[in-house]
């Protein structure tokens, strides 16, 4: 049922888009509003997204890094057009800056002399068992959009369309990436070679 | 859910425990000197915003536009012949090499073409064959090329290329050129027949992409969450025109001049407009909004006479705000922008997604009638297909 009341609206010629936003309910532009906005979102979800980027990056100190970065950029950037879309915002950001220090890590080996590539810890080791450290090891080893549309789809249980949002990418690359790399990933836990 | 994703799922979880629901950051030391100067824009924009949505109100009282019922069919029912704009389906389920997997076969028609190779995506049937990406998984090798219908790929234009876009009479390209830690784009602009470069433009901006290219020009976004700047550029003008920000979905009717962009206000709820480009931004020519149902998608048909908002599934006559309610399945969510085979008929591509978030569903591709409302059913996915709808 279509509201009448937000019906369809024919806007005289000349008007720019300056109008349609204006609006928005978070276009407060006090930078104590966006400090109240960004630390309210940092108390809310600092935590989730520092996991969802230790599970792409598997480090927690440059998790941290990023997500700080992350908040930091957003505040430069409040208020949003659309703020309601602030933590899909965060989580691009995130996944961003972790495919940028995957990449750096992956530039910094190839000018590195080969060495063996370090043994799971103890501490890992404890924590996870070995049937999880097999899923680690399969999941390390898929290109890092594989394991992005992964970690959102099976820890935030996200729907395709919303992971296609925050990666940039049509949901139907989103989902036939998710089938790919699951299918990789049963290929890898059955030889782990 | 079978044993990968209960591992998965497992492994994630714990993994995320690593960090402690105790755990909380150090803070924010936020410097608000760094912050966009929105205040003046923010405030004028409030100030025109005001008069507007009485002007609005206004003109929606004398326009007294009414949402459509089904009207007569202008062309009999809706027809189930084969999708007039091509499709491809890669085989989800290849053992071998699952992560390299591509198209197995473009259907276009009565034809249908087996991937003679190629590792990208099918864009659109273009000159003698279809328009595809190549040269995955090197991003200095990818290229566009043309595959014929005997299987032979011609590639076309400079490799390192993104996205290219076709004009709107289909005879150029223009392919983007940024290579990883180049301070701007190349634009190329090449012939579709014989592959020669006829112009370029060079912008000062890493890493451009295109929605695509209509009579308005070549319309270039950065790769980033807000995709912003954005850039419209002609062969022959000397420079390309920066662009005010228009949210990260601009969709184009492809022999027009009209775009497509999303906004989300307070007051009005979701809107999709239909504007043209003028001298200080859009010039907006029709605005649907809702504030029950968001705005997935907009699409507009080729001479930008229909606005299609995914989602709400409306179509939006421009010229008159009339206003068409597509009869999709309930629940409905296209999972491609959707493909306008003429000015009345679009291809939706979708699915209804199953209780359980993590169950697949078979896409299906519907044909609709932007006039009257009908949908029909053409083709669904059999098991381990996956379907992609090109552009045109």
């Amino acid at each position: 049922v279509i509201s009448q009341r937000f019906g369809s609206r024919h806007v005289s010629k000349g008007v720019t888009n300056l109008v349609v936003s204006s609006g928005h309910p978070h276009q407060a532009t006090a930078p104590d509003d966006a400090h109240a906005a960004v630390s309210d979102l940092y108390g809310q979800h600092w935590r989730g997204l520092v996991r969802l980027a230790v599970l792409v990056i598997d480090d927690r100190q440059t998790a941290e890094d990023i997500v700080q970065e992350a908040f930091a950029q957003l505040y430069r950037r409040w208020p949003l057009k659309d703020s309601d879309k602030a933590l899909a915002y965060l989580r691009t950001i995130v996944l961003n800056a972790g495919r940028s220090t995957l990449r750096r890590r992956k530039v910094a080996r190839l000018y590195t002399p080969p060495h063996q590539p370090p043994a799971d810890s103890a501490e890992d080791t404890a924590v996870l068992g070995e049937q999880r450290l097999e899923v680690q090891r399969a999941l390390q080893a898929l290109p890092p959009r594989a394991r992005e549309v992964l970690v959102l789809r099976y820890y935030l249980d996200l729907p395709f369309d919303e992971i296609a949002q925050i990666l940039g990418i049509s949901t139907s690359t989103a989902r036939g990436t998710a089938t790919r790399a699951l299918t990789a990933l049963t290929k890898k836990l059955k030889d782990p070679r | 859910m079978n044993d990968t994703e209960n591992r998965l799922r497992d492994y994630l979880h714990t993994k995320a425990a690593d960090v402690p629901d105790s755990a909380h950051g150090p803070g924010l030391e936020l410097d608000s000197s760094n912050r966009r100067p929105w205040a003046p824009v923010a405030l004028a924009a409030a100030s025109i915003g005001a008069v507007l949505i009485l002007a609005i109100t206004f003109l929606s009282s004398l326009g007294g536009n009414q949402p459509g019922t089904a009207g007569s069919p202008a062309n009999g029912p809706v027809s189930t012949q084969a999708p007039r704009i091509p499709y491809s389906i890669t085989l989800a389920n290849n053992p071998d090499n699952p992560l390299d997997t591509w198209w197995a076969t473009i259907h276009d028609g009565k034809q249908t073409v087996k991937n003679p190779g190629v590792k990208g995506d099918l864009l659109a049937r273009l000159g003698e064959g279809w328009l595809v990406t190549t040269g995955y998984p090197d991003p200095k090798k990818s290229q566009a090329a043309i595959v014929s219908k005997d299987g032979k790929v011609r590639p076309i234009g400079p490799m390192g290329a993104d996205r290219p876009a076709i004009s709107p009479d289909g005879k150029q390209l223009a392919i983007p050129v940024a290579p990883y830690g180049s301070a701007q784009t190349q634009v190329v602009v090449v012939n579709v027949d014989d592959g020669k470069e006829v112009s370029r433009a060079q912008i000062p901006t890493p890493m451009l992409s295109s929605f695509g290219w209509n009579t308005a020009g070549i319309w270039l976004y950065a790769n980033n969450a807000a995709r912003t700047p954005m850039y419209l550029w002609q062969p022959g003008w000397p420079a390309a025109r920066k662009l005010p920000a228009l949210g990260t979905e601009i969709a184009l009717a492809s022999a027009a001049d009209t775009f497509g962009y999303s906004t989300l206000s307070g007051k009005a709820g979701y809107c999709a407009n239909a504007a043209t480009l003028g001298a200080n931004g859009p010039d907006v020519k029709r605005q649907y909004c809702s504030d029950k149902d968001a705005v997935h998608s907009i699409s507009l048909s080729p001479d930008g006479g229909t606005m299609l908002v995914g989602g709400p599934w409306i179509a939006v006559d421009v010229a008159t705000g009339r206003q068409t309610k597509l009869r999709l399945p309930t629940g409905l969510v296209g999972t491609s922008p959707v493909a306008f085979e003429n000015a009345t008929e679009a291809l939706v591509l979708g699915l209804v997604p199953d209780k359980t978030p993590t169950k697949p569903t078979a896409q299906t591709i519907y044909r609709c009638r932007v006039t009257t409302g009908e949908c029909k059913s053409l083709v669904t996915e059999k098991s381990g297909e996956v379907f992609g709808l090109a552009k045109r």
